[in-house]
């Protein structure tokens, strides 16, 4: 019962911070710009098709087939996956972050502690509010996106379901890294070690980690649409790929999320070789892990500290 | 007022059948070689105001932590309110009230929302009707809906206070209560003292510095120096023993003094 009001009380402190609602623009801005640029970028080839038809049969020639023929209608949300790999995590952090170290910067940490209150009900209630929050804000944009995919292309509600396992999934990737943001600011003393080492975790994850698990092809980076070329063939590569690979978390969450969406450029990428399921326990395991990082937090946690945070 | 001979950390404790909320035992704190708190034996008695000195750095503080459950000691056992302070923090923390030294209360919520928070943590499920009980007592009902960042140091010591006590706690431990307030706020926070004392038969344990205050609210005093505990005894056996001195304050640097001898 007290966890649930620490989790309370987080949740109001990030509504009058405005936190939550800056937050929730963010994430409302990303969800249009993401079905907007997908559907743009459709009607814009579908445009120049339509002409090049119109050229064609006028000169009597053979028309090729739509290359939008056969695209899954989810398709213009592919970007939020990048979107959320990109902002949604560090967002996440943002919000893990001001929850960890609220009473901190208060100085009520002894108050609190005096009262009949453990450190894991303490821990339970600030992990819970991160999860509260993270789940409102998704839900938002799943809303946006499903009304977005209603209004520009089709919805079924096969699509639907497809669209909130997307975001499911989503949402542990992204409390994984809120857990992080939680985790070392309730550790580190120092608000800007705090912040900066997840965020040093966020980037070694999203950029150097998919650029060694990928040094086999080069162009592979961020984008997990266009189908990769095989331009080198190093035994050395191949190595470095083999030993980064499985710990490159948001390579695997790209390839779960673009299955999910049945985006099937992604499916035949050549350097995605794990399966949807191998990605979804490796997902499982990144926020296992994450929230163990929290639970350790919580025992180097001193409940005596009695100045204000730094 | 509660007669109790001089003790310090050789001599034998008081034994006397009277009912100690407070009751240590070689209680140490060491933070690797340093020793913040050596052998600490202490009881208080129930219904004392007992009043903490010493020179800063002596280990007061420490000492509050240790009592409050917030600091697991070296080694030594005590019991406050008549649970273990080592295994059983949780019934520890049911049983007294803490308001730490520099007030810090959440600043952008109103008095109100701070006690009601603090209550509900405190196992209160409806606390409305003890908050503006305790506002009233504490002559603070009308500062119930401003923000704590909007209160003078003087009305924020006494949200403080209302949240230490509005669970009713047989001990409330307070840190430095006066540090930062003015003459007025010093002598309104000796008046709540005082009351929460007699009306509500609180056992205060108080670190502070202001001698003149201890002379005013306590009826018994100790004396910290270096982590040592070395004098305890009754305020006014105090005044009789050194009645060569004019002042507590004299009293207290000729204890001070004696020691460093």
């Amino acid at each position: 019962m007290r966890s649930f009001f620490i989790a309370k009380n987080e949740i109001q402190h990030l509504f009058r911070e405005r936190t939550f609602f800056l937050m929730l623009t963010v994430f409302i801005l990303i969800s249009l710009t993401s079905t907007y640029i997908g559907w743009a970028s459709q009607h814009t080839v579908e445009s120049v098709y339509q002409e090049s038809v119109i050229t064609l049969q006028s000169l009597g020639k053979t028309v090729p087939p739509s290359p939008f023929s056969n695209l899954p209608p989810l398709e213009i949300v592919k970007n939020m996956i990048i979107y959320v790999v990109l902002i949604g995590s560090l967002l996440a952090i943002t919000i893990g972050h001001s929850i960890g170290t609220k009473d901190q910067r208060a100085g009520v940490v002894r108050i609190l502690f005096s009262k009949p209150l453990t450190k894991k009900e303490f821990l339970i209630g600030k992990a819970l509010s991160l999860g509260l929050v993270l789940f409102a804000i998704l839900m938002v944009s799943l809303i946006i996106s499903a009304i977005s995919v209603a209004i520009l292309s089709q919805m079924s509600i096969v699509l639907l379901l497809q669209l909130i396992e997307f975001y499911v999934v989503s949402f542990f990737y992204m409390l994984g890294f809120g857990f992080l943001g939680l985790g070392f600011g309730l550790m580190k003393r120092n608000s800007a070690i705090a912040l900066l080492t997840p965020i040093v975790i966020w980037v070694v994850i999203t950029f150097a980690l998919p650029e060694m698990s990928s040094a086999l092809y080069p162009t592979s980076s961020l984008n997990p649409i266009l189908p990769q070329t095989e331009i080198l063939n190093s035994p050395v590569l191949s190595a470095i790929h083999n030993v980064f690979y499985p710990f490159s978390v948001s390579e695997h969450y790209r390839v779960l999320s673009s299955g999910i969406l049945n985006l099937q450029e992604t499916t035949d990428t050549i350097y995605s070789n794990y399966s949807p399921i191998i990605c979804a326990f490796i997902l499982a395991a990144w926020v296992i892990i994450t929230s163990g990082v929290l639970t350790y937090s919580m025992s180097k946690f001193d409940i005596s500290r009695g100045d204000i945070y730094e | 007022m509660v007669e109790k001979t001089i003790v310090n950390s050789s001599t034998k404790e008081d034994s006397s059948s009277f009912s100690f909320v407070i009751d240590v035992h070689n209680l140490t704190k060491k933070y690797g070689d340093f020793v913040a708190v050596k052998d600490l034996t202490l009881q208080v008695k129930e219904g004392e105001i007992f009043g903490f000195l010493g020179h800063n750095g002596a280990g007061k503080t420490t000492t509050i932590n240790m009592l409050t459950t917030l600091l697991e000691p070296t080694s030594g056992s005590g019991k406050v309110a008549g649970h273990d302070i080592r295994t059983k923090a949780l019934e520890v923390r049911k049983e007294i009230g803490y308001l730490p030294e520099n007030v810090q209360l959440y600043d952008s919520m109103t008095a109100y929302e701070n006690l009601e928070y603090f209550s509900k943590l405190s196992g209160i499920k409806k606390p409305d009707t003890k908050i503006w009980k305790e506002l009233d007592f504490l002559g603070a009902r009308s500062y119930a809906d401003q923000k704590i960042g909007e209160l003078s140091k003087g009305m924020r010591q006494r949200i403080g206070i209302a949240q230490a006590i509005i669970h009713e706690p047989k001990v409330l431990f307070l840190d430095e209560p006066t540090s930062g307030l003015d003459p007025f706020g010093v002598k309104q926070l000796r008046d709540i003292i005082l009351r929460l004392n007699a009306e509500k038969g609180i056992t205060i344990f108080m670190n502070t510095h202001l001698l003149q205050e201890v002379t005013k609210t306590c009826s018994t005093i100790g004396v910290l120096n270096h982590g040592s505990l070395i004098y305890v005894d009754s305020l006014s056996n105090t005044m009789k023993r050194f009645k060569d001195e004019q002042s507590l304050e004299e009293i207290y640097l000729t204890i001070e003094n004696n020691k460093e001898e």
